[in-house]
């Protein structure tokens, strides 16, 4: 495996409360593979997206766990901010979802791109500048010798998230991480870029990360997936399993969601879970259609557990929800 | 009275342009519209950003004025109408936003700004305004001890009703809806997607409903009006449209729906980029058709003529001359 | 035109809104800038200066233990157990003068703030508002007196209308319009584009009870920030103006004009006329300037 994350767990802290925003994630990615990672708002996916990185928001911290890239500790390794800023952008690329701020506006973007080149490179000059037209070019930026000089404002939207894929793949890294990357863009510009990134990450040989909210970029990009709810990653499944046999409460309320389908009683109920007091049991036993006392929801918490080849669910009602979904997806 | 017949609104030829400072330059809002709407009907007005519809939205209630063009509510004229007659006239038609938040004055309670269009248009008494804003927030399923709170205390769903409520308070015909639910959670906007179909039925509302959402659309409107670059390039029965789109653009456009269905990965990697290239710029407009950089059937006569609409059938319009020769793809389901 | 499909039924029950999903509004912006100067002991002790000194603006005079006009023999005596203060060179004693003070030197400062205020929202309200030449030109005029050297245009008012307390409020004012009308304009440019001002507009409101209504109580906060500072400005101007003879007559008690009287004597080693004064006057101006503080940082402004 090129890319595996082992029990990550993040917590933020406030004057007197800690809340658990990751807890104990699993996950890995292999070359040329593009792996989602979906959930609704608040289920930490973005404060992970950070952690890969060894990142955390200022009142965050990692504490536990570790993130291998090629064998090579980045998290967890006792590897020193100094190494991880050699790696970050080097061997990692992180693409967020607000294309504006991730670009200086007083310099060109080709400017930006080359120095993020030469930074980990050391190749200065016409090589880094090369370099850079290249990538613009890879990521579908036509004309690209002339978009060099562009400063961010003169650029659309699509084009300027497009810079910022570039600037993210200019030194060809192993694994490139997107966050809601194309969220904010249009339909048919997203659809552009989502199709060019795609093939630029396969052409250079890295993994891809997707993290989204939104099922049809996944559906349609996604080998294979991880569902998160409340900090944990609550199944497993290769795409189209996980779309025609969901065995997770959080996943068949996602896919129920996006797929206007008429039943609303197996959606989760309420607000999502308070990372500061969590119950004992499952976490969502509060929010769950699915809840019952007699499997234990109420007292022990679910372990990953499989149900169908690399199809894993977090759940001790797997099974029902499994048959209850399969009726209605069909 | 008026007769069923006659259209709640009538957009004929509306055009809006914006100076830009420091140029002699405009930037082309929207170009050319024209719709009609009849009472208990939605049309939905779809579009990526810079397709005009929120200014033709803006337009129709005279928040913006056309520069040319004309807007015409229950067959009155309130494009040229002065400042006092069209504050009058405003009674007949509401708008909802899109961010529930920014559309309510934060110092304000909310209770006291969806009485506003009560003060200004009835002359009840202030006893009876709150009874009706009981009655309002009642209405559209929000608990009554919402009205004498901040705006800033309500979950945004919550907020985005009592939007509604204040749009009703005035007993419109027409709604202008702009993206009422795209700052919404799923659930929130299952929720108010539910109450406007049902004030719809109760009351004959007729709804302009703007949208980037394809599959919203689809769902919730009767017809659509698909913008680009400020022009409608297409106008029919959603079903139609929806199943046998005929504008080139709005081929694409629903071919660039991502559909939250794995098996339908393959049929979109055999299909190709829809569109190639970027949007040109509103304010250099080409002289011809809009489309023509991007455009796969483009040919001269496409660059060289300005293109008007032309009926493809018995409901639908399409301004593209070489729609009814040009193959129609059966769009995919959803 | 036909329907073509029916439209979808919204009979489904909407969900009952527990009232626990409601969140619990906060209090309003006012109660958080009373909270924030309840929290701290720094604000309550600005707070207590500022009262204080209100209340000697009100009742100064009543309290003071010795007349504060009348001439008296006992001159130039340091400070005592019978004067606490000492008295000055015409045998008036300082203590009761520097708590009448308060009367000439606090009214002033409130009165020019408020004139300040006033005018300078309202312009900057309906010239931002309603725009159009004259708005513009009411802006430029302003620009333009904000651009005078403070000094030089107190010396033009000076000389128009002469010496005297309505001089002083009225330079004071002048001096401060221009900023409170650009606080106001930068507010409403802010605001005006607002949806909530354009959801207003449809639901047929009128502009000028937009502009008071919706817009005004928006615009507030910086204005209320930035009046507290005026103030504490206003009360050191009263007694520059009147230290350079532009301001009250003697012997009407004045910080100002009290500490310009005692300035010759200090070299001769009588430095209490000049000195209580001056300590009373920076008191002041702390505690206001500390209560400015607070609220700025309350309503989430800088400076």
């Amino acid at each position: 495996m090129l890319f595996e994350v082992s029990g990550l767990s993040v917590e933020y802290s406030t004057l007197d409360e800690v809340s658990r925003a990751v807890n104990d994630v699993h996950l890995s990615a292999d070359r040329g593979e593009v792996v989602g990672i979906v959930g609704e708002s608040g289920c930490g996916k973005s404060t992970l997206a950070l952690a890969l990185l060894g990142l955390t928001r200022r009142n965050a911290r990692i504490t536990a766990g570790s993130v291998r890239l090629d064998g090579q500790p980045l998290v967890g390794g006792g590897l020193g901010e100094k190494q991880l800023r050699q790696i970050r952008g080097r061997r990692i690329g992180l693409i967020t979802q607000n294309a504006r701020s991730s670009l200086n506006p007083t310099l060109r973007i080709g400017e930006q791109i080359a120095t993020v080149f030469a930074t980990h490179t050391g190749e200065r000059g016409a090589r880094a500048r090369a370099a850079a037209i290249s990538t613009l070019r890879l990521v579908g930026i036509n004309d690209p010798e002339r978009r060099f000089d562009a400063y961010p404002h003169e650029l659309s939207g699509g084009m300027a998230q497009r810079a910022v894929i570039a600037m993210a793949i200019v030194c060809r890294p192993d694994i490139v991480i997107a966050d809601e990357a194309t969220s904010r863009l249009d339909v048919t510009i997203q659809a552009q870029i989502l199709d060019d990134l795609q093939r630029s990450v396969q052409e250079v040989g890295s993994s891809l990360v997707l993290i989204t909210q939104d099922l049809g970029v996944i559906a349609n990009y996604g080998d294979r997936l991880y569902v998160m709810n409340a900090g944990e990653v609550v199944e497993t499944a290769p795409t189209p399993v996980l779309f025609e046999t969901p065995g997770h409460p959080a996943s068949v309320s996602l896919l129920e969601s996006q797929l206007d389908l008429p039943e609303r009683e197996l959606r989760l109920r309420g607000l999502p879970v308070d990372g500061r007091v969590l119950p004992k049991g499952c976490w969502l036993q509060a929010r769950c259609p699915f809840m019952d006392a007699q499997s234990g929801c109420r007292t022990v918490h679910p372990e990953l557990s499989d149900v169908g080849t690399g199809h894993q669910v977090r759940c001790h009602r797997a099974s029902v929800v499994l048959s209850r979904a399969a009726e209605l997806t069909r | 009275m008026n007769a069923k017949n006659q259209p709640v609104l009538r957009v004929s030829h509306l055009s809006k342009q914006f100076p830009i400072r420091n140029s002699r330059k405009l930037v082309h809002a929207c170009d050319d519209v024209s719709l009609e709407l009849f009472s208990g009907q939605t049309l939905g007005l779809i579009g990526e950003s810079g397709s005009g519809k929120t200014t033709v939205g803006r337009c129709v209630l005279r928040l913006v004025d056309p520069t040319s063009g004309s807007v015409s509510l229950d067959s009155v004229d309130i494009t040229r109408s002065a400042k006092r007659e069209l504050r009058r006239l405003r009674q007949r038609i509401q708008i909802v936003f899109q961010e529930p938040t920014e559309s309510f004055n934060p110092v304000l309670t909310v209770g006291s700004q969806i009485e506003v269009s009560l003060k200004v248009f009835s002359q009840l008494s202030s006893a009876d305004r709150k009874r009706r804003v009981a009655d309002l927030l009642d209405r559209v399923g929000v608990p009554g001890n919402v009205a004498g709170l901040l705006p800033a205390a309500l979950p945004a769903g919550v907020l985005q009703k009592c939007s509604i409520a204040r749009a009703l308070a005035s007993e419109p015909r027409l709604l202008v809806l702009d993206e009422p639910t795209s700052a919404l959670a799923p659930e929130a906007e299952a929720d108010v997607l539910g109450l406007l179909t049902r004030l719809q039925r109760d009351d004959g509302l007729a709804y302009l409903f703007i949208s980037h959402d394809l599959s919203l659309v689809r769902g919730f409107c009767d017809f659509v009006a698909v913008m680009y670059l400020g022009q409608i390039v297409e106008l029919g029965p959603k079903a139609d449209v929806y199943r046998s789109p005929r504008h080139p653009y709005t081929q694409a456009l629903l071919a660039a729906v991502l559909h939250p269905d794995p098996r339908q990965r393959l049929d979109r990697a055999g299909r190709g980029v829809p569109l190639k290239g970027e949007i040109p710029s509103p304010i250099d407009l080409p002289t011809g058709c809009y489309l023509a950089s991007r455009c796969r059937y483009v040919t001269e006569r496409c660059r060289a003529e300005r293109q008007e609409l032309i009926p493809i059938d018995a409901s639908t319009t399409v301004r593209c001359w070489r729609a009814p020769e040009l193959p129609t793809t059966d769009a995919q389901s959803q | 035109m036909a329907l073509a499909e029916p439209i979808p039924s919204g009979d489904e029950p909407s969900p009952v809104i527990a009232d626990e999903e409601i969140i619990l509004g906060y209090p309003s912006l006012w109660a958080h800038v009373i909270h924030s100067v309840r929290r701290e002991t720094l604000p309550k002790v600005g707070m207590a200066i500022v009262l204080v000194t209100i209340f000697l603006a009100i009742l100064g005079p009543v309290i003071a233990p010795y007349n504060t006009t009348a001439a008296t023999n006992s001159v130039n005596q340091p400070p005592s157990m019978a004067h606490w203060f000492g008295t000055d060179n015409n045998g008036l004693d300082v203590f009761s003068r520097v708590l009448a003070a308060p009367r000439i030197d606090i009214s002033t400062a409130l009165l020019a703030t408020a004139l300040a205020l006033i005018a300078g929202s309202a312009i900057g309200l309906f010239a931002t508002f309603y725009g159009g030449r004259l708005g513009a030109l009411a802006i430029r005029v302003t620009d333009t007196l904000q651009a005078f050297p403070a000094l030089i245009l107190a010396i033009i008012v000076v000389v128009l209308t002469g010496h005297g307390l309505a001089t002083i409020v009225l330079v004071i004012a002048v001096l401060n319009m221009p900023l409170y009308a650009r606080l106001m304009r930068s507010e409403v440019l802010r605001i005006r584009d607002r949806a909530f001002v354009e959801a207003a507009r449809a639901s047929g409101l009128s502009d000028m009870a937009i502009a008071w209504r919706q817009v005004l109580p928006n615009a507030l906060a910086p204005i209320v920030a930035q009046m507290s500072v005026t103030i504490g400005w206003a009360i050191l101007a009263t007694a520059g103006l009147s230290f350079l003879g532009a301001g009250v007559p003697p012997p009407t008690p004045e910080w100002g004009s009290m500490i310009s009287a005692g300035a010759s004597e200090i070299i001769l080693g009588q430095w209490w006329p000049s000195v209580f004064p001056g300590l009373a006057m920076a008191l002041t101006v702390f505690g206001f300037a500390v209560l400015a503080d607070t609220v700025q940082t309350a309503l989430g402004r800088e400076g």
